[in-house]
């Protein structure tokens, strides 16, 4: 968790906002966005500590192929590249369904940004299984009774 | 096998989802003073009267122990179809359904909980590929371990007609192999079960009912998302001979009114034992009282198992019970049992899943897809509109308040990033 903060902080503010109109982009993969979904985007606003003047930037967001070309030309190495996927994977598995637009842009940015799918594949399961631990956790700590 | 990025994506959340069903949490207690007879000790039972489970943990049998320690959640599996079973209707005395019926339907409550252990140690084996593991409860399952070492069936493939096979084979070999094995020894209990059912109705005899019983008979082999039923090509239960004629040697009404008049004290007998065993002050003596404890405590017996739920510590010379304990088994409630996976482009042309979406979100309470709210109606989404710096404290108060999914979901998203 020090990397990633460590990794938030090196981040310029247009990489910022690229990852942001990423996520809203695989957000409405599937036709819309609807308020709750904007709230999710409003928790990573806050992490990445943006201020209100970007908000209408952050807004702009590009035709998808466009926004695929700024990826490769914003973030600057695989590192960020990778930590980019982690967040991407993470909101994507918000639901307990996987839809198929989401997945087609994943896949897209992958290719975009020469991340492998092996890679992908791996990150996934990191989520995953956090998420597992996550729900054992609240069950075994009784969290939820 | 999946192998486009789709298609693995999807199959590991769908195994996330799976781990993260799995299991929960149930409760019971442990007889340590349990009166098992010197050949067979009684692992462990369900009490429906009080929705208890207890684990048998005899005292003067060590092998018995030892046995109940390492295999006692496979037990405590079993036990839990039980509750489950009963927890649907399945063995309560307010349904109408035949006597014969009746005793088939009890017969295939014990059915069910064999095949939750098979499914507690199928699962088990996916995971671990140990086929020693179907070895564990008197290697009742022996018949499954064979079947995937000739290879007749493979719980590790995702090909639909693996699956078929090894769903069927769950259904008819756990039936063949229970009625072969277990069923001499539960004719008593069934018959007494039988017989509480006709006294607690005030003995009368309902006609068959096919429709009623099938659906509980559906009910009954649906474990872990699957309705094993379908499976249920042989239908053995039915055939079996002793089935067949027991509840008719047994359960006619004149053999039934002389019994309880005196002829047949056996029977009677039996049935009082079993109330007695399970309740420690109410005073059965007679039929009279036997009839309306049977009424109180079964079909309205809520208020009862409230007040037993608490697990009275019971000492006594016979029994002696531990306060409730906790343990996780497979939560067969949920759909636990991995199906074979849907290709992408399978998956895009099924439209029903697109519609199970959107009512899943509605019911976590998110908009629909189809919401027609107008835009100007709906709340504003302060963090990515663009308040001027003046009203920006003004802006984050009038917040709009988050629905507790949503604040679910916020919280969930949090804990996975690691940020706070």
């Amino acid at each position: 968790m020090i990397q990633e903060n460590r990794l938030i902080q090196e981040m310029e503010i247009k990489e910022k906002i690229i990852f942001l109109q990423s996520f809203i982009t695989l957000i409405r993969a599937d036709g819309k966005i609807d308020k709750d979904e904007k709230e999710l985007i409003a928790e990573f606003i806050k992490s990445y500590r943006i201020t209100p003047q970007y908000f209408a930037e952050i807004k702009n967001i590009p035709h998808q192929k466009t926004l695929l070309a700024s990826l490769k030309e914003i973030i600057p190495n695989r590192h960020h590249a990778l930590f980019f996927f982690k967040e991407l994977l993470t909101i994507a598995n918000i639901d307990d369904e996987l839809a198929h637009e989401e997945i087609l842009f994943i896949e897209a940015a992958a290719e975009a940004l020469h991340i492998e799918k092996e890679k992908i594949l791996q990150i996934n399961e990191l989520i995953l299984e956090k998420k597992i631990w996550l729900a054992k956790a609240e069950k075994i700590m009784e969290y939820d009774s | 096998m999946p192998d486009t990025l789709e298609d693995k994506l999807k199959q590991q959340a769908q195994n996330a989802k799976r781990a993260i069903e799995t299991f929960k949490k149930i409760d019971f207690q442990v007889d340590t003073l349990a009166n098992v007879p010197d050949d067979r000790y009684l692992a462990g039972y369900f009490t429906p009267y009080t929705k208890t489970i207890t684990i048998n943990y005899p005292e003067q049998y060590p092998e018995a122990q030892k046995l109940l320690s390492t295999e006692r959640s496979l037990y405590l599996q079993h036990e839990e179809q039980h509750r489950i079973n009963n927890k649907k209707g399945i063995s309560v005395y307010d349904i109408k359904i035949s006597p014969d019926q009746f005793y088939k339907l009890c017969a295939a409550d014990e059915i069910s909980a064999n095949m939750a252990e098979l499914i507690y140690l199928r699962e088990e084996y996916i995971k671990t590929k140990d086929l020693s593991l179907f070895d564990k409860d008197e290697k009742k399952f022996e018949f499954y371990k064979e079947a995937v070492q000739r290879g007749n069936i493979n719980p590790l493939s995702s090909d639909p007609k693996d699956f078929n096979k090894d769903m069927s084979l769950i259904m008819n070999g756990t039936q063949k192999m229970w009625l072969t094995k277990y069923l001499p020894n539960y004719q008593q209990q069934l018959r007494t079960q039988t017989s509480a059912y006709i006294i607690s109705n005030d003995r009368q005899i309902f006609a068959k009912d096919d429709s009623t019983f099938q659906a509980l008979m559906d009910k009954t082999y649906t474990l872990g998302g699957v309705n094993f039923n379908k499976y249920n090509e042989q239908n053995l239960l039915e055939n079996n001979p002793i089935i067949i004629t027991e509840p008719q040697r047994l359960f006619r009404q004149e053999n039934l009114e002389k019994t309880l008049d005196g002829d047949g004290k056996e029977d009677w007998g039996d049935v009082a034992r079993l109330m007695i065993t399970t309740s420690q002050n109410e005073d059965i003596t007679d039929e009279k009282s036997l009839k309306n404890y049977l009424k109180e405590k079964n079909s309205k017996g809520a208020e009862y198992n409230n007040y037993l739920k608490n697990y009275p510590l019971w000492e006594n010379e016979t029994k002696r019970t531990s306060e409730i304990l906790y343990t996780n088994v497979l939560d067969m409630e949920k759909n636990i049992i991995k199906k074979p996976q849907q290709s992408s482009a399978e998956s895009q042309k099924n439209s029903s899943s697109q519609k199970s979406l959107a009512r899943l979100r509605e019911l976590r309470g998110l908009t629909s897809p189809d919401d027609k709210t107008p835009s100007s109606s709906k709340p504003r989404l302060l963090m990515l509109e663009t308040p001027a710096v003046d009203d920006k404290k003004a802006a984050y108060s009038q917040k709009i308040s988050l629905n507790p999914f949503l604040t679910k979901k916020i919280a969930d998203l949090r804990e996975l990033r690691g940020f706070r």
